[in-house]
């Protein structure tokens, strides 16, 4: 019965996920080689050359790895310790709404919400100024569309944050961990110990690959970084979709191959991600 | 002691969360709020009758988004 | 069941990122159920035929609808309006510049011959591509009545970004290129580069370069000042002068952007950021075009009541935005009808009331018959902008479209970059 639920859930994720999915992907990659397009004139790989040279997709990786590592390594530390320390009282009715409730919030309202609190005209630089900290807006340190992306990562643990704690929390109760730290602990265990070998290992043993998964949505997200972020450099998605609605267009195509490289990255990283999972399960 | 402090910490975490929702029905009411004031000149609903005025296919666009959403949660609970 | 149907949410949601592609290619499956049925011209037909012909039907209009009083004046006056002298309903489609350009392309690589939309609000630089590509239909501006009354010997106005409009766009509505300030901040604002200069150094952090087609319209005013005179960058595109000018406009910011907003490291992707900072005083001076678009920003509690408006002293860009019809337009006696009322005095007239939408009408007053050119002059005068007669006295014609497209590239790579 349930098998059968989960093939037609497959067919239906193929058609609806997958299939499109896949014709876009050979229409971007006959765009990158300029073999389609009103603009272009045929294939060539001008386009792929030009980007490796300008270094812009390198410098962009590499700064989307580091601001989306950084977002999910601070929000999974803490959705994990407010779990171990507070999952009893976030059992409250009232206190686990109230943790729902950032995930009703959509990335652009949030980055929008980050803006007018951290801009150096905006609310906590307001403050510093009744309090007399600063004289004038520009001395506000510079938190938002700044070099360390400070903005965007703030943006990303306040969305991403709530939802690893429902995670957590849940998969604290299904996989009985309270049950095993006492065990440990009932075997000469002390609560360091406890906690270091068998609660986290339980609960990142169960939601690892979600993690990932949720590394490579940060990866390409679009509206944070888009509001909150630098002209140079840009992450992912923000430099494909400038490329792809550029005014000159002989070189749209180099959005294509921005495009291109991305998707081939992100989806062997997802089928990696799920071929891993579905061994663990097997064992399991 | 220790209740005491797991109370303070929940509370004000209730309040980060709390916060954002107040503060953006505040913005949705102020104008007229420039650096360094920390309160807005104006406060009313001007802002949101410009909107409800002017901006036709807000109602359309809700519904569309709404119909989306039921769908691919539907879909992703279902599968 | 949770973890698995949530990853695969996620991975729904990373296949949707790439959505633009998506609907690109349901672009291209369609192609093969379009009806064909050969549309009649109707150029050929008398102006009664089109009006009877277009009567009940539905127009699709693509425009930007970034500003509240745009859209106002749309969804207020112009669809009532439509809808209850010749019966048309006019849709609204969200959309300007690159994002006209991406429609018609796509569909033209996908075939389409219906397109989804018939008439796109557009500036010279959207009519250069779409030139480029022949997307679009005509020449049908001297079929509208209402064209009598457009002067097209201003070549302010039958001229767009140096390319002669050959009845292939309407003019719709004229504006100048301003720079704003805030009187009671700044008693006397920059009017020069030499200026400029010395007050950013005076006032760090107070003014910035936002990198898009407003900013750039900035830089064109400086690369006009750095020719030596207002007409300086008339005429077809020169890439020698543009080297030369070129060079010294990035040596000119890149000497000066450590006294920019931010220090110069990153400037600000889009110009209704710029208008927000000016609103909080983050910034001093800001730009914009309609005059810099004072009026409603005061009036709706934005800008302080002390906001004025300026021209570079070698002057800002003047010019008009125009609608085309596109080249697939389903229903083009629709598309005519419609663009005659938006160029009809009355429709000119609501329009450039100040304390709507405060547009400046592209009709000549010398050739409106006495009771409408009555009206308009009886129109209130601005509280707080300046009048485009005034402007106007410091005003050079747009450059052509190929000096956009390297000041973009050039911007980014030799200031942004670097």
């Amino acid at each position: 019965m349930k098998s059968k639920a989960s093939n037609i859930g497959f067919i239906f994720f193929g058609l609806i996920g997958i299939l499109p999915f896949f014709a876009a992907f050979i229409y971007a990659l006959l765009y990158s080689f300029g073999m389609v397009g009103a603009a272009n004139s045929g294939f060539t790989t001008e386009f792929w050359v030009s980007i490796w040279q300008s270094g812009a997709f390198l410098r962009s990786l590499v700064y989307s790895t580091a601001v989306a590592g950084t977002s999910i390594i601070i929000s999974v530390s803490l959705a994990l310790w407010l779990t171990l320390k507070f999952r009893k009282e976030l059992e409250v009715p009232f206190l686990s709404f109230a943790m729902y409730l950032p995930l009703a919030i959509p990335g652009i309202v949030a980055a929008f919400f980050t803006f007018q609190l951290l801009a150096k005209a905006g609310f906590f630089s307001r403050i510093a100024y009744a309090f007399g900290w600063i004289t004038e807006a520009r001395q506000f340190p510079d938190l938002v569309n700044d070099p360390y992306a400070i903005g965007i990562i703030a943006t990303f643990i306040s969305i991403v944050t709530p939802f690893f704690l429902l995670l957590f929390l849940n998969v604290y109760k299904n996989e009985r961990v309270e049950e095993l730290a006492q065990l440990s602990q009932s075997l000469g265990a002390n609560k360091q110990q406890t906690v270091w070998r068998v609660s986290l290992p339980v609960l990142l043993n169960k939601t690892w690959t979600l993690i990932g998964l949720y590394f490579i949505f940060l990866l390409g997200a679009y509206e944070v970084p888009l509001i909150l972020g630098q002209e140079s450099p840009q992450m992912l998605s923000v430099l494909i979709i400038r490329e792809i609605k550029q005014y000159d267009l002989s070189r749209l195509s180099e959005g294509y191959v921005v495009a291109v490289i991305y998707t081939v990255i992100v989806t062997t990283a997802a089928v990696l991600l799920f071929s891993r999972k579905n061994d663990v399960r097997h064992e399991g | 002691m220790k209740a005491n402090w797991k109370l303070f910490f929940l509370g004000a975490l209730v309040i980060l969360v709390i916060f954002p929702f107040a503060y953006l029905l505040l913005l949705s009411m102020a104008s007229e709020w420039r650096f360094p004031a920390l309160w807005p000149s104006y406060f009313g609903l001007r802002n949101w009758e410009q909107v409800v005025s002017s901006e036709t296919g807000l109602i359309s666009s809700f519904f569309v988004s709404t119909a989306i959403s039921t769908c691919v949660a539907t879909m992703a609970t279902l599968i | 069941m949770l973890l698995r149907s949530t990853a695969l949410l996620i991975t729904i949601f990373i296949a949707f990122m790439n959505y633009k592609l998506i609907l690109l290619c349901l672009l291209l499956w369609s192609c093969g159920d379009q009806n064909k049925t050969a549309e009649k011209d109707p150029l050929l037909d008398s102006w009664e035929e089109v009006t009877k012909s277009s009567e009940g039907t539905t127009v699709h209009f693509m425009m930007w609808q970034g500003s509240p009083v745009a859209n106002e004046y749309i969804n207020n006056y112009v669809i009532p309006t439509l809808k209850k002298t010749y019966n048309i309903d006019l849709k609204i489609v969200s959309g300007q510049g690159p994002e006209i350009v991406q429609m018609v392309m796509g569909e033209k690589e996908a075939g389409v011959q219906n397109s989804q939309i018939d008439i796109v609000w557009i500036n010279g630089e959207t009519f250069f591509q779409l030139k480029k590509i022949q997307g679009l239909w005509g020449p049908f501006v001297q079929k509208l009545p209402n064209a009598a009354y457009i002067n097209f010997d201003d070549p302010h106005i039958s001229i767009d970004f140096q390319q002669p409009i050959e009845g292939m766009e309407s003019p719709w509505g004229m504006s100048q290129f301003a720079l704003i300030y805030d009187s009671l901040e700044v008693p006397d604002p920059p009017r020069n580069l030499e200026t400029l200069e010395q007050y950013i150094q005076a006032n760090p952090g107070t003014f910035t370069i936002s990198n898009d087609f407003s900013g750039m319209s900035l830089l064109k005013s400086f690369l006009a000042e750095l020719s030596g005179s207002p007409n300086g960058l008339d005429g077809p595109f020169d890439p020698e002068k543009y080297e030369v000018l070129s060079k010294k406009l990035w040596e000119y910011i890149n000497r000066n952007k450590k006294y920019f907003w931010k220090e110069g490291v990153t400037f600000p992707k889009e110009h209704s950021k710029m208008d927000q900072m000016f609103a909080t005083g983050e910034l001093s001076i800001s730009f914009g075009f309609s005059e810099g678009a004072i009026e409603e920003k005061v009036n709706r509690g934005l800008y302080p009541k002390s906001t004025r408006a300026y021209a570079w002293e070698n002057g800002t860009v003047l010019n008009s935005n125009y609608i085309g019809i596109v080249h697939n337009a389903p229903n083009k006696a629709g598309a005519l009808q419609v663009i005659n009322f938006l160029i009809s005095p009355e429709a000119q007239l609501t329009k450039a009331d100040p304390n709507g939408m405060d547009a400046n009408p592209v009709l000549d007053m010398q050739k409106l018959p006495e009771e409408w050119r009555k009206k308009f002059e009886e129109l209130p005068k601005r509280k707080y902008g300046a009048e485009l007669s005034e402007l106007s006295k410091n005003a050079i014609q747009e450059p052509a479209p190929e000096y956009m497209i390297k000041l973009y590239d050039d911007f980014r790579t030799f200031v942004i970059e670097k």
